[in-house]
This record gives C-alpha cells, structure tokens and sequence, in this order.
C-alpha cells in the first residue's frame, strides 16, 4: 500500500514542524510580558491550537502505521515493546504518549492544579526530543537531503528560541547563561554530526542476493 | 486605555488566533501533500523503505551492477 507509506513518512516529517512551532511557541512564552508585541494570550491561543492539529496529525501517522504495518496494540502504545527497530520505534512511542498526556493534563490543568500542570508540561520537551531523534533515526528518510536539513532546522529554531527566552530572563545570571548557551551549543553540534554521520546509512551491508532480484520483480510491479 | 477598548482589543486578538489557526490547518494539509510528493521523487536510495521490502529496494541495484559480468 504505497499510499498509507507515504501518508505514514509525509505525517511524520510535517509533524514534526508542527511540534516544533509548538515547542516553539510555549518557550516564547515561559515569564511574563508580551512577546514579540503580541499579546501573551494570543501566542498561548496559536500554541495550543498548533499543539492539537500536532496531536491530530500524530493520530494519522500512528494509525498509518499500524494498518500498514499490522503492529499490536502493545508495541503500538508501550515504548521499547516492539521487537523490530526497538530503540527508534520506541522513542516514537514514548514521544507520542507523552504528546497525548500533556495534551490531556492541559486540557485538566484547573483540576491538576497550575503547578503539578507546570511540571507536567515539562514532559511536552522530552517528547519533542523523542519525536526529532525518532524522525532522525537510521532507515527513515532523513538520507534525503532536505530531510535532515529540515530535522536540523527544527533543532536549531527551539535552540534559538530557548536562548532568547534566556537571554530575557535570566540576564542577571550571566553563569546561569553561558551553561544555557554551552548547553545549547553542545546539543545542537551533537545532533547535526549524528544526522550528517550516523542515521545516514539506510542501505543494509549484506551483499546482493538471488532472492532479492525476484522480490525486486513482485515489489516493484 | 477604558475597560471597553480593552474588550475591543482582546476581541480583536482572538479573531486574529482564530485565522492564523486557520492558516496552520490549511499549511499543514497542504505541506503534508507536498512532503508526500517530495518523497516520491526523492532519489530511492535516500528514502526510508517500507518494514518487508527492506532487502528488495535496497540490494537490488547492486544485484543489477553485478550481474553481467
């Protein structure tokens, strides 16, 4: 089913962006005062509508892939349960549990209480980290060069942000700053070496086979 | 500024966030059509292959280059 494959990667990759804008958003609007000149309320309103066609989007891509791949309800929900491409696999489970349980505790938070919400919703940046490691990983398409350009993108775009915001906020902290800063570097030039280097190689090392050439015949016909 | 141009401006505001979610509907509709047709054209080496035709797509080629001599 080609159709369900390309919805499965075209999904993944564009949801990705949209979590970023999300992530985005939400560190834009960590403190008070406005942002940018805009109201605080109104950038809150735009993070959580992006927030839910995030959540929407991830819906497709998660049930695309169950269809296509014809994975059980375990794999599908409990991270690292898969047997197959268990590490990467499951840094997108646990990315898209932790998506729907931050979208679900806002959507509670008058109940949760402001500050258990708060910390909560600090789980929202392990899943985005879970999500660009996961989109990033070896047999996806990031050896297609706009791909890993665009996965780069959206590291560097949250990193800026992140500085910005710290940069606001904590500039009475110049210590606190430049661990930020390191912190921000490092994580950056570390993602970008592992895109440029590790997830690159999607082409098996095995040698070339009779039975591939007649399943090359089936598949491609 | 009065309370009433205060309503006015959030009114205002709230309208605004309403179109640009709008707009990111509308993006994301028509980005996810446009990835999906990017990667189609993509090069088939490059691109991720589908769980069961891992072996077919990607050793094929090299199959091809050998098989001649």
């Amino acid at each position: 089913m080609p159709s369900l494959w390309m919805l499965v990667r075209a999904s993944g990759t564009v949801d990705i962006v949209l979590l970023t804008v999300t992530v985005a958003l939400g560190v834009s609007t960590i403190g008070s005062g406005a942002v940018g000149g805009a109201p605080r309320f109104f950038i809150r309103h735009i993070h959580r509508d992006a927030s839910l066609l995030a959540v929407a989007l991830l819906i497709a891509h998660v049930v695309a892939a169950v269809m296509l791949l014809h994975l059980d309800l375990i794999p599908s929900v409990v991270p690292f349960a898969s047997h197959t491409r268990r590490l990467y696999l499951g840094l997108g489970v646990l990315g898209a549990d932790l998506m729907v349980a931050v979208a679900v505790t806002s959507m509670v938070r008058m109940r949760l209480g402001l500050r258990r919400w708060r910390w909560l919703h600090l789980t929202a940046y392990l899943a985005w980290g879970a999500a660009i490691v996961h989109g990033a990983a070896p047999g996806t398409d990031v050896g297609v060069p706009w791909v890993a350009d665009l996965d780069i993108a959206c590291v560097l775009v949250v990193v800026a942000c992140a500085i910005v915001r710290l940069l606001q906020l904590q500039r009475h902290q110049p210590l606190r700053l430049l661990m930020g800063g390191a912190v921000a570097a490092l994580a950056l030039i570390g993602f970008v070496t592992w895109v440029h280097t590790g997830p690159s190689t999607t082409a098996p090392s095995s040698g070339p086979t009779a039975p591939a050439l007649a399943q090359l015949d089936v598949t491609e016909n | 500024m009065t309370s009433r141009h205060l309503a006015a401006h959030r009114d205002r505001s709230l309208r605004a966030a309403t179109v640009v979610t709008a707009l990111l509907a509308t993006l994301t509709v028509a980005t996810t059509t446009l990835t999906a047709s990017l990667l189609e054209i993509a090069s088939p080496a490059q691109v991720a292959v589908q769980p069961g035709l891992q072996v077919a797509r990607h050793s094929a080629p090299a199959q091809l280059a050998v098989a001649p001599r």
